[in-house]
C-alpha cells in the first residue's frame, strides 16, 4: 500500500511536468525500479544527450540494479560518475532544469524523496570564430558564440585570474534567460557593480532574445542615438575592459557581449592598438579619432563652403568647383541628400543579401549610378568624392554602435549647415556636445577623459603613449 | 595635487568666462584711447586692476562659504532691499549677454551670414545655450572643459599663422612711455576682464574659502586672459599698426582675414578664428546665462527652472534686439560699464560693509 | 531637457522654407579682377571694368567646350563704384562676387582727379574686398589692361599679381601693395609708391610705379624700375636681384653680381639738434656673370674691385631716389617710421612740420657688400 501510495505521489510529479510542458511529445520519461526505490527519469529529447544519459546514468544504475545492492536516494550522486549533479529542492526550478538540457532523477524511496538535475546538455555549437564585424589584424581570432557557458570558458582562458568572478542573474518572466554579471574583483568599483545588480534586477520583460535588447533595457537615455554599453564579440575587448575595471554582461543565448560603462574614447579603440609599436598605434588612433569628425562634418562642411561662404574656398578650387557644378539641377543639399540616401540605402542593401551577391550589389550600385549620375549631370563629381569619402570614413570607425550613432548625427549637421552655414553647423555641434556632456554611462561621463579633465588620461585617449603597454589605468 | 584636480574647472569656467568680445573689440577701443604702439601695457595694468578687485570680492565670499551673492544679500541688507540688489545683478548679467551676442550677431551678419536676420542668428545660439544651461552646472563645466583645448588651439594656431604678417616697425618704440595715457587705456581694458565676479555664483557650490588655492585660482585664470590678450595685442599692432586699429571695426578678424596663403590647401583663415571666437562667445554667454537664472530662481523662490530659464533666454534675446545698429550697440556698450561698476564694486562693497555690521550683532 | 532638442529640431523645419544666404556656387558671378578709368563726362564720372570668370571655358579634363576665354569683362559707366556694381544685374544674371578679387588697376587720369582715399573707401567698407587685393597703376586704360590674354595664367587679373611675387628676383619688380597696406598709408598720413602695370608687346608687364602724395592722395609722379631698386634698397626690401657693373662705370668689362641677401638700417641720429639719417646697406652677393676675361677668381684679392664697384654702383642709385624724394617732399621712403621710432621725443615736437625737415635732411650712405663666391667654374 505504501509504496504504491509513493508511486502515485511520485507519478504526481511527474504529470505537474508533464502538464507544464503540455505532454509535449519531446519530454520523455523512464522508470527503473529497484529493490524498494523508484527511479524516473525525465529529459527533454532534443536538448539532452542520449548518449550521455545512456553511459553516465542508466548504465551505472542498471550496474547496481543487478548487483541488489541497496542503496538510498542520497547515494545516487555517488553513482553517477558526472561532477555536474544537483540536488533540487525547489521544485518549482525541474521545468528550467529540463530546459537547459539536464536530465531530472527523481527517487523515491518510502519517505525519502530526492530530486536530482544532472548535465546531459547536447547543443548544436558552431566554433569561436572570428567575428565576422569585429575582424582584427593580429590579435587573438577567437570570438564569443551562443552559448554562456563556452563564453564563459572562453573569458577564463583569456583571463586566468581567480578574481574573475561571473554573477548569475535570471530575467524574463515568459522565457526566462540567463545573465551572467562579470568583473575583476578588486578592479571594478562596489558602486559600479552595484549599479549594474541594480539596473539588472529592475528588468521588467517577458523575454530577451539577445544581448542588443538587454542593452536597451538597461539604458537610462533611451532618446540619445549615442550606445550606453559597448556591445563586442571579442574576448579580448572584453578582458581589456575587465582589467581596466569595467563589468561586462553576458546572455545566454548571443555571441555578443556587453561592457559598461561605454565612453566616447573606448568606442573608438580597438584591441589592435595594443598590439602595435606605440607610434604607428597612437597614428592609427588619431586617423580613426579624424575619421569620426569626417564622417560626422565633412557633407555638412562642404554644403557650407560651397553654397555659403564661397570665400572661404581656395580660389582655384572655387573656380574649378564652379565648372563642375555647371548644370546640376538640384541645389546642393538636395544633391546631396540624395547621394546620402543613395549610400544608406546600397549598404543596407550589401548587409540584407548573401555575401557573394551583396558585394555585387554593392560595386554595381557604386560604380553604375555613380558614374551615370556625374555623367549625365545630375550630381557634381566633387559631390559623389565628397559623400564617397565620408561612407568610407565612417566605415572606419572601430564600433558598428558608433557608426550607426553617426551617421545620425551626420542629417542633423548636415540639415543645420543647410540652413545656416558654418554657424549653423558650430550650433548644431554646441547642441550634439551638450547631450553628450550630459549623457552618463553608469555614472560615468560619456566624454571622459575630455570632459573632466584629465589629461594624464589623455596618454590613452587620441594617442596611445608607450608605458600603457602591460599596464592598466583602469576607468 | 587634490587642489589641482579641484581647481582645473574653476581656472577653466573663468577662462572661458572673461574671453569674450573683448578679444575682437578691445583692440580698437584701446587704439582710440591710448593710440601708441605700447598700449598693450594697458591690458597688463587693467588685468592687474582686475585681479585685486576680484581679491576683494572673494573677501566677502570667503565669511559666507557655500553661499551664493543671492542669498547673502537678503540675509545682510534686509529681504527687500536684498532682494532688489539682486534683481540689479541679475540685470547685469542678463545685459552683459545680451551684449556679447549682439556683438556677435553683427559679427557673423558681417563676415558669415549676410542676409540672415539677426534675430534668427540670435535664436538659435539662445536655444542652444538653453539647452546647455538647463543640465545644470556639473554639466556646464564639463561642457566648458571640452571646448577649453580646443579653443586654446585655435587661437594658438592663428598666433602661429599670424605671425609672418607682424611688421615690427608697427610694434615700436616700445620703451617711450605717456603714462597717463596707458592709465587712460586702463578704464576700457579693465572691462575686458569682466567675468571674475561670477565667483560669486560659483562659490553656491564650490568650497571656496581659503586664501591659498582661491588667489592661485584667480591669479592663472585672469594671468593667462592677460597673456592671450596681450598676444593679440600684439598681433594687432603688428599686423595692422595702430592707426589702421583705430579705424577699423572688428580688427581682430580683419587681422585674420590678412592671413593667406597662396596654393596652400586652405587659403583663408579667418574662419578658424570665428569658430574659436564663437566657441568663447557661447561659453560666456553660458556662465552668465547660467547666473541670471539662478538669481531670478533664487530671488524669487521658483522651483520651475524650465520656466525662468525659457523667460531669461526670451530677455535676453529681445534685449539683444534693441540696439538699431552697431554704433548704437557700442553706445549702449557704456551704459554697461556703469552697470558693471555697480555689480563689480557697488554691489560687493555695501554687502561687505553690512557684514561687519551684522557680525558685530552676532 | 530634451524638450530644447525637439523645439530646436522644430523650429529648424520651419525655418527650412527660407535659407537667407544660400547661394550655390555657380550661381556666383566670381570676379578676378577690377578695372577703373575715368570718362570725364558729367553725369558718368567712372567707368568701372568688373573681370568675371566663365566657368564653362576652364579647359579641364572634364567634358565640356572647352578653348574660350574663360573671362568676361563687362565695363559700366557711373558716379559711385556702388551703383555701377548693381548695374551689372542688367546685363548678367549672376550677382557679383568679389571674395576671389585678386587685382584692382587705376588708370592714372583717375588718381589726378579724385583722392585714392575717396576711391578705396568703397572697397574697404565691404567685407567681401579682403586685404590681400594687390592694387596697381597704369598710364593706359585699365580696361585695356584687364583685356590683354595672360601668358601663364587663365586670368589677366590673376597674372598681374603673381608678377609682383616676383619681387625676390628682380630689383625692379616692387612687392605687391595690397588694400591692407595702402589702407595703414593712408591713414598714417604717409606718401607711398603704387606698382605700375602697362602693356608690352601684347603681354602685361610691369613697369615703375606712381608716386601717391600724402596731402592731396592724388598722383604727383611716377618712379622708373631703376628708381625702384633705389627705393626698394632704401626700405629694405631687397631679397634678390642683381647688381649690374656697367663698362662705363670702370675700365673693366661688364659684370654682373646676384645678390644672395640684403639688409638695410635706418638710423636717424640727433647731433646739436640737427637730424641726420644714417643708411647703412649690407649685402652678399655672387658673382653670376663675367665679361672681364683677364680676372682670375682663384687668386687673392679679387673681389676688392667688383666690390667697390658694385657698392659705388647701389649707391648711387640710392642717392637718386633720395634725391628725387626729398624734390618732391613727399617721403615715402619710410625715414618717418624710423624717426619716430627711433627718437620719438624729436618725432612728436617735429611730425607736423615733417615735409620741410625731410626735404633738408642730410643723409648719409654707407654702402657695404661681401663677396661670397663666384660659382662652380671659372671658365675665364
Amino acid at each position: 500500500m505504501n509504496r504504491r501510495r509513493f508511486v502515485r505521489t511520485s507519478s504526481l510529479l511527474e504529470e505537474q511536468i508533464k502538464l507544464e510542458f503540455h505532454n509535449s511529445e519531446d519530454l520523455k520519461h523512464k522508470t527503473i525500479k529497484l529493490d524498494g526505490l523508484t527511479l524516473t527519469l525525465l529529459y527533454l529529447d532534443d536538448i539532452s544527450d542520449r548518449m550521455v544519459i545512456q553511459k553516465t546514468i542508466l548504465s551505472p544504475l542498471l550496474t547496481i540494479a543487478n548487483e541488489d545492492t541497496v542503496i538510498s536516494p542520497s547515494d545516487i550522486p555517488d553513482l553517477i560518475p558526472l561532477a555536474a549533479v544537483n540536488n533540487i529542492e525547489d521544485h518549482s526550478t525541474i521545468s528550467r532544469h529540463l530546459m537547459e538540457g539536464c536530465t531530472v532523477l527523481i527517487a523515491r524511496e518510502s519517505n525519502d524523496h530526492h530530486v536530482y538535475s544532472i548535465k546531459t546538455t547536447y547543443s548544436v555549437k558552431r566554433s569561436p570564430d572570428e567575428p565576422v564585424n569585429e575582424p582584427t589584424i593580429s590579435g587573438p581570432r577567437d570570438g564569443f558564440i551562443e552559448c554562456i557557458q563556452d563564453n564563459k570558458a572562453l573569458l577564463r582562458a583569456h583571463l586566468k585570474s581567480s578574481d574573475l568572478l561571473f554573477e548569475q542573474h535570471l530575467i524574463g518572466k515568459d522565457v526566462v534567460t540567463s545573465i551572467s554579471i562579470t568583473y575583476l574583483h578588486g578592479k571594478a568599483s562596489e558602486t559600479l557593480i552595484n549599479e549594474v545588480r541594480e539596473r539588472v534586477n529592475q528588468i521588467e520583460a517577458d523575454y530577451i532574445t539577445d544581448a542588443g535588447v538587454l542593452e536597451q533595457l538597461l539604458e537610462r537615455n533611451p532618446l540619445s542615438v549615442f550606445p550606453e554599453l559597448t556591445s563586442t564579440q571579442h574576448p579580448t575587448k572584453v578582458a581589456n575592459a575587465l582589467l581596466e575595471g569595467r563589468v561586462a554582461l553576458m546572455t545566454d543565448g548571443s555571441p555578443t557581449v556587453l561592457i559598461a560603462p561605454t565612453t566616447l574614447n573606448m568606442l573608438l579603440q580597438t584591441p589592435d592598438d595594443y598590439y602595435f609599436k606605440w607610434i604607428p598605434a597612437s597614428l592609427i588612433r588619431l586617423l580613426s579619432y579624424f575619421t569620426a569628425l569626417i564622417s560626422v562634418l565633412l557633407p555638412g562642411a562642404y554644403i557650407s563652403l560651397i553654397s555659403f561662404h564661397h570665400g572661404l574656398i581656395p580660389t582655384s578650387l572655387a573656380v574649378s568647383l564652379s565648372k563642375t557644378r555647371e548644370g546640376v539641377p538640384f541645389p546642393s543639399v538636395i544633391e546631396a541628400f540624395i547621394m546620402e540616401l543613395t549610400i544608406e540605402i546600397l549598404r543596407e542593401a550589401g548587409v540584407r543579401l548573401p555575401k557573394p551577391i551583396g558585394s555585387t550589389v554593392s560595386i554595381v550600385g557604386a560604380i553604375v549610378i555613380g558614374e551615370t549620375a556625374v555623367s549625365s549631370g545630375i550630381v557634381s563629381p566633387m559631390m559623389v568624392m565628397v559623400i564617397s569619402f565620408t561612407a568610407i570614413c565612417s566605415f572606419a570607425i572601430p564600433n558598428y554602435q558608433l557608426s550607426l550613432a553617426l551617421r545620425t548625427i551626420r542629417f542633423f549637421i548636415l540639415f543645420s549647415a543647410a540652413l545656416l552655414g558654418v554657424y549653423g553647423m558650430l550650433i548644431a555641434i554646441f547642441i550634439v556636445t551638450t547631450h553628450l556632456i550630459k549623457l552618463r554611462s553608469f555614472s560615468t561621463p560619456y566624454m571622459e577623459p575630455f570632459a573632466p579633465i584629465h589629461i594624464k588620461r589623455w596618454k590613452d585617449s587620441f594617442i596611445r603613449l608607450y608605458y600603457r603597454v602591460g599596464k592598466r589605468t583602469g576607468i | 595635487m587634490q587642489t589641482n584636480q579641484h581647481s582645473l574647472p574653476i581656472i577653466i569656467f573663468f577662462i572661458s568666462t572673461i574671453i569674450g568680445v573683448g578679444i575682437v573689440t578691445l583692440p580698437r577701443e584701446t587704439a582710440t584711447i591710448v593710440g601708441q604702439p605700447n598700449m598693450w601695457i594697458s591690458v597688463i595694468l587693467g588685468a592687474f586692476v582686475a585681479f585685486i578687485n576680484a581679491l576683494f570680492i572673494f573677501m566677502l565670499m570667503k565669511k559666507y562659504p557655500l553661499k551664493t551673492v543671492y542669498d547673502i544679500a537678503p540675509e545682510l541688507v534686509g529681504k527687500w532691499i536684498g532682494k532688489l540688489l539682486n534683481l540689479i545683478f541679475v540685470c547685469y548679467t542678463i545685459a552683459i549677454s545680451a551684449f556679447i551676442i549682439r556683438t556677435m550677431a553683427e559679427i557673423v551678419n558681417y563676415y558669415l551670414l549676410d542676409k540672415t536676420p539677426k534675430f534668427v542668428v540670435l535664436l538659435v545660439l539662445v536655444l542652444s545655450c538653453m539647452y546647455l544651461v538647463s543640465t545644470g552646472l556639473p554639466n556646464i563645466l564639463l561642457f566648458l572643459q571640452l571646448y577649453f583645448p580646443i579653443i586654446l588651439l585655435m587661437f594658438l594656431l592663428l598666433t602661429l599663422l599670424s605671425i609672418k604678417n607682424i611688421e615690427p616697425t608697427h610694434l615700436r618704440p616700445i620703451l617711450y612711455l605717456d603714462g597717463s595715457d596707458l592709465l587712460k587705456g586702463v578704464n576700457s581694458t579693465f572691462f575686458s576682464f569682466v567675468g571674475y565676479e561670477l565667483l560669486m555664483v560659483l562659490s553656491g557650490e564650490h568650497r571656496l574659502t581659503r586664501w591659498k588655492p582661491v588667489t592661485f585660482i584667480l591669479g592663472i585664470s585672469i594671468g593667462s586672459v592677460c597673456v592671450i590678450y596681450v598676444l593679440f595685442f600684439i598681433l594687432n599692432i603688428g599686423v595692422l599698426s595702430i592707426e589702421e586699429l583705430k579705424v577699423i571695426t572688428f580688427p581682430t578678424i580683419e587681422m585674420a582675414k590678412a592671413i593667406e596663403f597662396q596654393g596652400f590647401f586652405f587659403e583663408r583663415f579667418e574662419l578658424l578664428f570665428l569658430f574659436g571666437w564663437i566657441i568663447t562667445i557661447f561659453t560666456t554667454l553660458t556662465a552668465y546665462y547660467y547666473s541670471a537664472m539662478l538669481g531670478v530662481c533664487k530671488t524669487v523662490n521658483c522651483k520651475k527652472t524650465f520656466f525662468m530659464n525659457a523667460l531669461i533666454g526670451l530677455l535676453i534675446l529681445m534685449l539683444s534686439l534693441l540696439p538699431s545698429g552697431i554704433t548704437e550697440l557700442f553706445s549702449y556698450g557704456t551704459y554697461l560699464n556703469y552697470l558693471s561698476y555697480v555689480a563689480l564694486i557697488a554691489i560687493p562693497l555695501l554687502l561687505f560693509l553690512f557684514s561687519f555690521k551684522k557680525g558685530a550683532v552676532k | 531637457m530634451k524638450k530644447g532638442l525637439l523645439v530646436f529640431l522644430s523650429l529648424q523645419l520651419l525655418f527650412l522654407t527660407s535659407c537667407w544666404d544660400s547661394n550655390e556656387i555657380e550661381d556666383l558671378g566670381m570676379i578676378m579682377g577690377i578695372g577703373l578709368d575715368y570718362n570725364g563726362e558729367e553725369k558718368d564720372v567712372f567707368s568701372m571694368t568688373n573681370q568675371y570668370v566663365v566657368p564653362n571655358n576652364i579647359e579641364g579634363t572634364q567634358t565640356g567646350s572647352s578653348g574660350g576665354i574663360p573671362y568676361q569683362n563687362i565695363t559700366l559707366n557711373g558716379s559711385n563704384f556702388f551703383q555701377i556694381i548693381r548695374e551689372n544685374s542688367l546685363e548678367t544674371d549672376r550677382p557679383p562676387n568679389y571674395t576671389h578679387l585678386k587685382s584692382v588697376v587705376f588708370t592714372e587720369r583717375l588718381l589726378q582727379q579724385e583722392p585714392l582715399k575717396q576711391l578705396i573707401s568703397f572697397f574697404l567698407r565691404d567685407h567681401e574686398f579682403r586685404r590681400t587685393v594687390a592694387i596697381f597703376i597704369t598710364k593706359e586704360s585699365a580696361a585695356e589692361i584687364l583685356a590683354i590674354e595672360p601668358t601663364k595664367e587663365m586670368f589677366p587679373a590673376v597674372q598681374m599679381k603673381e608678377l609682383t611675387q616676383n619681387h625676390n628676383r628682380s630689383l625692379y619688380v616692387q612687392d605687391t601693395l595690397k588694400f591692407g597696406e595702402v589702407s595703414k598709408k593712408i591713414t598714417e598720413g604717409a606718401s607711398f609708391v603704387i606698382p605700375e602695370i602697362g602693356i608690352n608687346n601684347g603681354r602685361i608687364r610691369l613697369l615703375g610705379a606712381g608716386i601717391i602724395s600724402n596731402k592731396t592722395e592724388k598722383i604727383v609722379g611716377w618712379l622708373t624700375p631703376e628708381e625702384i631698386a633705389g627705393l626698394k634698397w632704401v626700405t629694405d626690401e631687397v631679397s634678390g636681384g642683381l647688381v649690374a657693373i656697367k663698362e662705363k662705370n670702370s675700365e673693366e668689362d661688364q659684370a654682373v653680381l646676384e645678390i644672395m641677401k640684403a639688409s638695410t638700417t635706418i638710423e636717424p641720429e640727433m647731433k646739436d639738434g640737427q637730424l641726420t639719417v644714417h643708411l647703412k646697406v649690407k649685402s652678399a652677393l655672387r658673382l653670376a656673370e663675367d665679361w672681364e676675361i683677364k680676372r682670375d677668381v682663384f687668386s687673392e684679392g679679387w673681389e676688392e674691385d667688383l666690390k667697390k664697384q658694385g657698392e659705388k654702383v647701389v649707391k648711387e642709385e640710392i642717392e637718386h631716389v633720395i634725391t628725387i624724394a626729398q624734390e618732391q617732399q613727399l617721403d615715402y621712403l619710410e625715414f618717418s617710421t624710423w624717426t619716430s621710432i627711433k627718437q620719438p621725443a624729436y618725432w612728436k615736437k617735429h611730425h607736423k612740420e615733417w615735409e620741410r625737415i625731410f626735404s633738408q635732411l642730410p643723409v648719409t650712405i654707407d654702402v657695404d657688400f661681401t663677396l661670397t663666391g663666384y660659382g662652380t667654374q671659372d671658365i675665364n
